[in-house]
């Protein structure tokens, strides 16, 4: 690049080569020009969406995408926390469900409204099933689990074994039966 | 054309009045034209630069809000339009140089430059702008061929307005050494 010396920065050169370059001729286009660029006029030059509203839409798309998604998430917790419930029962069911036959007598089992009744439907009947839970709880290894046997309702009546209670406490949940 | 016309006219072309579209056209392509034809000196290649140009128009004038004078917007489109142009002829001749293939010469015939300017000055002028190295070329061209104020180039190349007039007045300096050197006397 040639650096402006003194001789370029005449002003009254440069005023005339400005004054010269102002005068040169201007092209003219063609005739057909004009008539071409009518011609190709689109048929819907309209204004589009203004600029704020189209700034803002984004926005409001990105709002509802993000209510969407936090509701979604929602949802999906919902259920995977009912379907975690659901087997959580199921798996109690396991255990539960195959609950043992009712005995002879038709006293139902390991109920404490169960329990209550057969009291006051049948006290033979149930002093005989307290005796057998009673033995049981006295001396586990000797005898088989009761399938009546309900910890609770039987400490609440035989608070002189509740010791001896807490050490079989773990086996006794796992009786068929056990409702504690 | 005062800002309240201009914005009058974008106005009836954002409702789809066609002759305001006329308008438009009619109002802006010589100057468009003039200047893709003092940039290239191909009169075949400023006529195709001026459809594409209208034709790019089109397509964003439905957005264009107003805000800046809308032929600086027109002429900035026309004048990236150019500056394309430009880069993909700089490929193919490079392009052609590798593969040892000469374009045919153009003849010695009257070409587009000698047909607008008929003088030998004129001529001379314009060539001694052409040999303008950087943009020093587009800016004399803008300014004083076209009659753009500063205000509209800085629309146009994207710089303050202050710091086109520096460069132009650069540029004007350098086309003056351009003509001492090449002949041409001012004084």
């Amino acid at each position: 690049m040639t650096e402006p010396n003194h001789e370029q920065n005449d002003p009254l050169a440069l005023a005339a080569l400005e004054e010269e370059l102002r005068r040169l001729p201007r092209p003219e286009p063609p005739a057909r020009l004009e008539a071409a660029l009518i011609s190709a006029i689109p048929p819907g030059v309209r204004r589009r969406v203004p600029a704020e509203r189209f700034r803002r839409a984004p926005l409001a798309v990105s709002a509802a995408a993000a209510a969407a998604a936090f509701l979604l998430v929602c949802m999906s917790l919902v259920v995977i926390a009912r379907s975690r419930n659901d087997e959580a029962h199921s798996r109690n069911a396991v255990v539960l469900a195959p609950r043992p036959p009712a005995e002879p007598s038709g006293l139902p089992r390991a109920s404490w409204g169960a329990c209550s009744r057969a009291r006051l439907q049948s006290p033979e009947a149930f002093d005989e099933m307290l005796a057998r839970d009673a033995e049981f709880l006295l001396r586990p290894e000797s005898s088989e689990v009761p399938a009546s046997l309900n910890m609770r309702w039987f400490l609440n009546r035989m608070n002189p074994i509740e010791e001896e209670h807490h050490e079989k406490h773990s086996l006794c949940r796992s009786a068929p039966g056990a409702l504690v | 054309m005062s800002e309240e016309t201009e914005r009058d006219l974008l106005r009836r072309i954002h409702t789809g009045e066609r002759a305001a579209c006329e308008e438009f056209i009619r109002m802006y392509y010589k100057p468009v034209y003039g200047l893709l034809f003092n940039l290239s000196r191909n009169a075949a290649q400023a006529e195709d630069l001026t459809q594409e140009t209208f034709a790019a128009a089109w397509q964003h004038i439905g957005a264009f809000d107003g805000r800046r004078p809308l032929g600086a917007w027109l002429h900035r489109i026309g004048y990236n339009k150019f500056l394309d142009a430009q880069r993909s002829q700089v490929r193919e001749h490079s392009a052609q140089r590798l593969a040892g293939y000469a374009p045919p010469h153009s003849g010695s015939g009257m070409g587009p430059v000698e047909r607008v300017l008929s003088d030998e000055r004129s001529r001379q002028l314009h060539d001694a702008i052409h040999r303008l190295e950087g943009a020093g070329r587009d800016l004399i061209i803008m300014h004083y061929l076209q009659g753009l104020s500063f205000r509209e180039m800085s629309e146009i190349l994207g710089e303050p307005a202050g710091t086109v007039k520096w460069r132009v007045s650069e540029a004007l300096a350098r086309l003056r050494q351009e003509t001492l050197n090449g002949g041409l006397n001012h004084d």
